[in-house]
């Protein structure tokens, strides 16, 4: 598995990684740019779901998070 | 996290589609731990439904993260797509606030009809959220006392580096 799914949080930061993501985000993808696609599993369906099948008619607001 | 404050933004613009991306687990813990099976995951996923009471639609990234990978990795950004996929809306942090306000005025404006003197424009900017350190902690706990403990040996790397 990679390291994507850290264990710890205290040696995800050690490790640098969180300050690379943060230090690279603001080159990243800008307003005017075509949208890479979000792919998922809807929850409550367990139904396979790819948002440009939505963007196609409507805005679409999407909320990146987990617990925390 | 705002997402609670989203659910009611959702409610009232439902001109808009609203997802939420279930990603990896930002401090896993004992009790919410990392994910080792994309079941891990989808659990965790109910379990964030269950209690945090998520009413939008969750999507959940699959297990390596592609999606997250493709938006930046960050926590908990926000992104809006406008209409035939392009970006509209960036935030490297969620402000349901700020993501309400921002539809608002880009609805009413695309909404306008051809002619009347109105055209789209670029901006950045940076702003202030509200923090809640409290309620952030008992998330922390509720994923278990190691995630607490982390955290706070985490913020002490942090500030070793500046």
């Amino acid at each position: 598995m990679s390291d994507y799914n850290y264990p710890t949080f205290d040696g995800y930061v050690a490790s640098g990684a969180e300050e690379r993501e943060f230090a690279r985000w603001p080159d990243l993808l800008h307003a005017g740019k075509p949208a890479p696609e979000i792919a998922g599993t809807v929850l409550d369906t367990d139904e396979p779901l790819a948002l440009s099948s939505r963007w196609k008619r409507r805005t679409v607001v999407v909320e990146f998070g987990s617990f925390t | 996290m705002e997402g609670p404050l989203l659910d009611d933004a959702a409610t009232r613009h439902p001109e808009v589609a609203w997802y939420f991306l279930y990603t990896r687990e930002a401090h896993p813990g004992e009790h919410v731990a990392h994910h080792r099976t994309f079941d891990d995951k989808l659990a965790n996923a109910r379990l964030l439904r269950d209690e945090v009471g998520i009413r939008r639609p969750i999507l959940v990234d699959d297990l390596e993260g592609t999606a997250h990978h493709a938006y930046g990795l960050l926590p908990n950004m926000t992104w809006v797509i406008g209409r035939g996929g392009r970006i509209i809306y960036r935030a490297d942090w969620t402000s349901a606030a700020n993501v309400e306000a921002f539809l608002t005025r880009y609805e009413a404006g695309r909404r306008r009809p051809p002619g009347q003197g109105i055209s789209p424009y670029l901006s950045e900017q940076i702003e202030y959220r509200d923090q809640d350190r409290g309620a952030f902690d008992d998330r922390l706990r509720r994923n278990g006392p190691r995630a607490y403990d982390e955290f706070l040996r985490a913020e002490r790397i942090q500030a070793e580096r500046e």
